[in-house]
């Protein structure tokens, strides 16, 4: 391997093809980090808003789009380096088309709390400040696509920004979201919804403080991976560690809430949401192999609304 | 219904208002310091509008549905059975297209005017005679008022500093020193790693690849003193990794020149 010269400019290789390898890898890398997630929130949203997903098929529909696209657009990370005119055209279109499937999944889930009957509780919160946080990263992340724009801001903080918006702003969100939905199923308990949503203040707070001014820094001359910066910088960043404090903090009503919850918590019975999907219909926590006997047929697992449970004609 | 459809109207030109307010008001953005940085400046005030655009209109939709929405203490129902709608998904599928594809072909219009899409290996030929191939870079067209005047400067990276060097004056300097207005050429070649070449006030960055040359071109147009960054991860010390363009009016860099000169002849 020490010897191999594919790379090595003083023996006829080229490092620019390392990059490409990388990236070719890494990019549809950082979407197996958020694809998951999107299917998460899917699940979440339908059960605490008392509503279908809607359209359940260009969601699915969606998902297919940008596991297609997100085979091709590895290069818009590599703008500045060695790479031909036409070719930062066709990954410029590319990767702004990824927009398109992922902005029809976000009106969908917005569509889909429209017209609920939302219970405002932790899960639902950590998901709607999902949204409100990918929006926010997703449309950096088109401005970032312009190789122009790129240019300037490649290698700076605003593509650290732009970064977390969508993996702490998505992903992490999602994942407290689903602690919040699924640990009742895990363990039987229920987590307490006090400490929930503050644990969700701090975090959202704490978290936009942090990386929003992160932007700033990266238009105005700060770049990534650097452990020194200029004078001038010294009070944004400040703000942003007083974020990052935030966000640590906020792990601790998190952690307490699950302490609380395992020595002292309510029970939840088995469906303590009232959901229709398969897993809410076996014990919380679910023995072995998830059925006692045979699994129950599920007809409409996304089956909210009133024609469905005529309990209530209010709508 | 009517009352409605004021609402949604007052909240649209909210929306809008608010972030061509933005736009226009708030500037994100370091000095605007070469011919390059008013072409981006425009690009980023029209991405940033419509951004703050959809970002408000989207936020303001998730905190109504969940202000609006919320379940009421006396309620125990479901929402409405609605599974979606296809005009809907219609609409939001093809006009967001229609925005990204508009932004992408304006974008490489702004790429152009700022010299993006130059052949690289012709605008070079003052730097060399030999017919070294240029793998990257940005090239800028000779403008009329400054054609015939480009200063050439051959730029090494090494960990962790850039050297300057002037061919008609046979002398390596480690500040880059420009006459304002007239049009930079740079030829920059790295001598064992990947460095990058920025200046944000001029909004131009370029990789410096070993073993690839890569060019750059700029024309300064505000005296002053502005940061060289290194923007590409090159080492323990890259944060460290900074030099100064300097310029001037033409009169103090011919000052300057003249006293780092060591060819025979003047500028």
């Amino acid at each position: 391997m020490l010897t191999q010269v594919f790379f090595n400019p003083v023996l006829g290789g080229n490092v620019v093809v390392y990059q490409h390898l990388f990236w070719f890898y890494s990019h549809p890398a950082v979407y197996i980090m958020v694809l998951p997630a999107f299917g998460l929130v899917s699940e979440i949203l339908p059960v605490h808003s008392r509503k279908p997903l809607f359209g359940y098929t260009t969601m699915v529909f969606s998902i297919m789009g940008i596991v297609v696209l997100g085979l091709v657009v590895w290069a818009h990370h590599m703008f500045t380096s060695g790479t031909p005119p036409w070719m930062r055209l066709f990954f410029t279109i590319a990767t702004s088309f990824i927009a398109v499937p992922t902005g029809i999944k976000f009106f969908n889930w917005v569509a889909t709390l429209w017209g609920g009957k939302i219970s405002i509780n932790s899960a639902i919160l950590f998901s709607c400040g999902f949204i409100i946080n990918f929006v926010f990263g997703g449309i950096t992340g088109v401005a970032l696509a312009q190789v122009p724009f790129d240019i300037h801001v490649h290698d700076t903080y605003f593509v650290v920004a732009h970064f977390h918006y969508i993996v702490y702003g998505g992903t992490v969100f999602i994942i407290f979201s689903s602690i919040y939905h699924w640990f009742p199923k895990v363990t039987g308990k229920m987590l307490g919804e006090k400490l929930g949503i503050l644990h969700f203040a701090i975090t959202f707070i704490g978290f936009n403080l942090c990386f929003a001014p992160q932007h700033w820094l990266g238009l105005n001359g700060m770049p990534r991976r650097v452990a020194e910066y200029d004078p001038q910088f010294q009070f944004v960043n400040q703000i942003s560690t007083i974020g990052a404090l935030l966000m640590a903090i906020s792990t601790i009503p998190f952690l307490i809430n699950i302490f609380l919850s395992i020595r002292s918590g309510k029970n939840s019975g088995d469906n303590p949401w009232n959901a229709l999907t398969p897993e809410w219909l076996t014990s919380s926590p679910p023995p072995v192999e998830n059925w006692e006997g045979e699994a129950p047929l599920v007809e409409e697992p996304y089956g909210y609304g009133n024609s469905f449970t005529t309990k209530n004609k209010k709508i | 219904m009517l009352n409605k459809n004021i609402y949604l109207i007052l909240i649209i030109s909210f929306v809008f208002s608010i972030s061509f307010w933005i736009g226009f008001n708030v500037n994100l953005l370091p000095a605007e310091a070469s011919i390059n940085a008013p072409i981006y400046d425009e690009l980023f005030k029209i991405l940033l509008i419509i951004g703050l655009i959809i970002f408000i209109g989207m936020t303001i939709a998730v905190i109504y549905s969940l202000f609006k929405f919320r379940r009421r203490k006396d309620q125990i129902g479901d929402g409405i059975a609605l599974e979606g709608n296809f005009s809907l998904e219609i609409v939001w599928t093809i006009i967001p297209s229609i925005i990204v594809l508009i932004i992408g072909l304006y974008s490489y219009n702004i790429y152009d005017r700022m010299g993006g899409m130059q052949e690289l290996n012709h605008s070079h030929e003052m730097m060399s005679s030999n017919t070294e191939k240029i793998w990257a870079g940005i090239s800028q067209s000779s403008n009329n008022d400054i054609a015939n005047n480009n200063l050439s400067v051959e730029v090494s990276a090494m960990q962790f500093a850039f050297l300057f060097n002037y061919p008609k004056g046979e002398f390596i300097s480690g500040e880059l020193h420009v006459p304002v207005n007239h049009k930079v050429s740079m030829r920059m070649e790295s001598k064992d790693v990947i460095h990058a070449f920025w200046v944000p006030e001029f909004r131009i960055k370029q990789d410096i690849i070993p073993g690839q040359p890569t060019i750059l071109n700029f024309t300064p147009t505000k005296v002053g003193k502005y940061p060289i960054i290194c923007a590409e991860l090159c080492g323990p010390y890259h944060g460290g990794m900074r030099a100064s363009i300097i310029v001037e009016e033409e009169s103090d860099y011919k000052d300057w020149f003249n006293t780092n000169n060591k060819a025979e002849v003047d500028l």
